[in-house]
């Protein structure tokens, strides 16, 4: 009995002395309140005096505030290295990513394509003219550069134009790609961005043989979805819905997502749009705003602000909460990205939301015409005629060559968020992304003056927003956390 | 008061459309009171002038303001150089050991180049 005694530690030894280290942090005010996180991506919400309290070594052990704090590693108690350890090790794993580079690799099989949608961003051709397609050369030299990444997973997308228009070449590449993956003991996953119109039995049998997934466009109810990507003599809408049924029929439920861009026409019609999502059973739906790229985008991105779309985002984002209180299976993808880089301990590989940015080691993007492009956005400004992001062409460059150079360093350097003024000390950067493409094409330069970056103004709304949902709404915050799953 | 309160009989001069303030070299750091100006630039340029005892701070709106937009601009401005204060005073307790956490975590990596 006294042996047993001697090995229980009263309860006492375990309470905090209130003696601490303040471990490294940042913080943002949102109104009276600060939202604290650190480099792992843990987060705390708490008034600013008892974040001062806190800064000042005299939180009260007892304080809730204490707790979280310590169990989040936002403070360090006593001698022990056991928290620091932790800390490092959490930071090693979101980390690890970087050593596994380029995943994704978007080959641009044709720039032919039968819509002519009004936000599109490339200069698509008519559907006649082959000398747009990509050749069999470029394609399986591309497929030489895309094996020699060192990320063990590939996932090998098919872009256009019209993908479908071309797609011997796609069939072509993903048997060779097996081919490659079975000897280099790699994994490598397909996908094709459609607008479905072109889907076939053929096609979708070659699809379930070898489960390659398909990604389309759905922009809302059948006068929305039309009005803004137009097919000649024909409804997209009709032929999109009836590929999403024959797809789910040939490569199951899950085989085929979709995508909406947000038009200044959408703005008001947001909650038609995510309806028209659950009517088609959709499980998920990525509310997407407009990118600045192409000329048609331009115009059309200047008749909504980030202002606009915030409250676009939460209206419907507000909308899909009150539809799963319902019952209603839904998540929107945007918001599950973030909570997965705030609650995941890997964050997510998500292209758009790195730093270093994704530019290159996220992504890399082979053209028809055998340019290389460290990302889709870098393609669609090449076709504005500013070649900023072309990093080289198959024919004359090597892999290594290009993904050392400085077309692709100097812009991954300059932009990196831990050294950018204001986004260092900003509490979203490991929830945030460096975007050189976006702020070279808006303010010219790789990093871009933050307090200019409409970027910067729509992400911080955006996750001011999830985060008011997450401490002040119990209901939201039950729903939202099933997203992270 | 905390820190991040505001007085709100702060001292400032409206002139010229412009907004002027002291600021005492005892209370803020010059790095502090850039940073705050950097932050603000969408809404205002910020000129400083070293004096003797700190610096003589102008903003320059884009726009002329009254002195009600001009009260309120000084209260940004204040704001966010409270807030670059409490960054300093986490920055003084932190660097070291956010650098020995980051040498902990590539450590062995293979990222790290050990010649």
């Amino acid at each position: 009995m006294t042996a047993l005694k001697s090995t229980v530690i009263p309860r006492t030894a375990f309470e905090s002395e209130g003696q601490y280290r303040v471990l490294p942090c940042r913080f943002n005010m949102i109104g009276e309140r600060a939202v604290v996180t650190n480099d792992v991506g843990e987060y705390v919400v708490l008034p600013r005096a008892e974040l001062e309290c806190f800064v000042d070594g005299k939180l009260d052990a007892h304080s809730p505030f204490y707790r979280d704090l310590k169990t989040r590693h936002f403070l360090l108690e006593s001698d022990s290295r056991v928290g620091l350890d932790l800390l490092s090790l959490k930071l090693r794993s979101r980390l690890e990513r970087l050593a596994e580079f380029t995943a994704l690799h978007i080959f641009v099989v044709t720039l032919r394509c039968d819509h002519s949608c009004q936000y599109c961003q490339v200069s698509r051709q008519d559907e006649g003219t082959d000398s747009f397609d990509m050749s069999v050369l470029h394609a399986e030299k591309s497929l030489e550069w895309a094996f020699q990444s060192p990320a063990k997973a590939l996932k090998i997308e098919f872009q256009g134009g019209e993908p479908l228009l071309n797609f011997s070449l796609i069939k072509h590449l993903v048997l060779r790609s097996e081919i490659l993956a079975q000897e280099g003991a790699r994994q490598v996953s397909f996908v094709i961005a459609s607008n479905l119109s072109r889907l076939t039995d053929e096609i979708l049998e070659f699809c379930a043989a070898h489960q390659v997934m398909l990604s389309t466009s759905l922009d809302g109810p059948r006068d929305l979805h039309d009005a803004q990507r137009h097919l000649r003599g024909q409804s997209s809408y009709d032929l999109v819905t009836r590929g999403i049924h024959r797809a789910r029929e040939a490569l199951g439920y899950d085989g085929v997502a979709a995508l909406m861009t947000t038009t200044p026409a959408t703005l008001d019609r947001i909650e038609e749009v995510i309806d028209e999502y659950v009517r088609l059973g959709f499980r998920s739906i990525f509310l997407r705003h407009l990118s600045p790229y192409g000329f048609a985008a331009k115009s059309l991105v200047r008749r909504y602000g980030s202002k606009e779309w915030s409250e676009v985002y939460e209206r419907g984002i507000r909308y899909i909460l009150s539809l799963n209180a319902r019952g209603v299976d839904l998540r929107e993808e945007f918001t599950a990205i973030l909570l997965q880089k705030m609650f995941a301990p890997l964050g997510t590989g998500y292209v758009d939301l790195q730093s270093p940015a994704g530019i290159g080691i996220g992504a890399l993007v082979y053209n028809y015409d055998g340019y290389v492009y460290a990302s889709d956005e870098g393609r669609m400004l090449a076709e504005m005629g500013d070649t900023s992001f072309q990093l080289g062409h198959l024919d004359t460059d090597a892999y290594a060559d290009v993904m050392l150079g400085d077309a692709l360093l100097e812009p991954l350097q300059a932009s990196m968020l831990e050294s950018a003024p204001l986004c260092s000390d900003c509490a979203y950067l490991p929830y945030c992304g460096a975007d050189p493409t976006f702020h070279h094409a808006t303010q010219g330069d790789w990093l871009g003056h933050k307090a200019f970056s409409s970027f910067c103004e729509r992400q911080t709304r955006t996750l001011d927003f999830v985060i008011q949902l997450l401490a002040d709404d119990p209901n939201a915050r039950e729903i939202l956390m099933k997203w992270v799953q | 008061m905390s820190i991040g309160d505001v007085h709100p009989n702060f001292p400032f001069d409206l002139v010229d459309g412009s907004v002027r303030l002291r600021l005492s070299v005892a209370t803020y750091s010059d790095y502090a009171i850039q940073k705050a100006a950097y932050r603000l630039a969408r809404k205002c340029a910020v000129h400083l002038e070293p004096r003797e005892d700190g610096f003589m701070v102008t903003l320059v709106p884009e726009r002329l303001v009254d002195s009600d937009s001009s009260r309120q601009l000084v209260v940004d401005f204040l704001r966010q150089l409270n807030d670059e204060l409490l960054r300093e005073r986490i920055g003084e307790q932190t660097n070291g050991i956010r650098e020995l956490l980051l040498a902990h975590a590539f450590s062995r990596s293979g990222l790290v180049d050990v010649e």
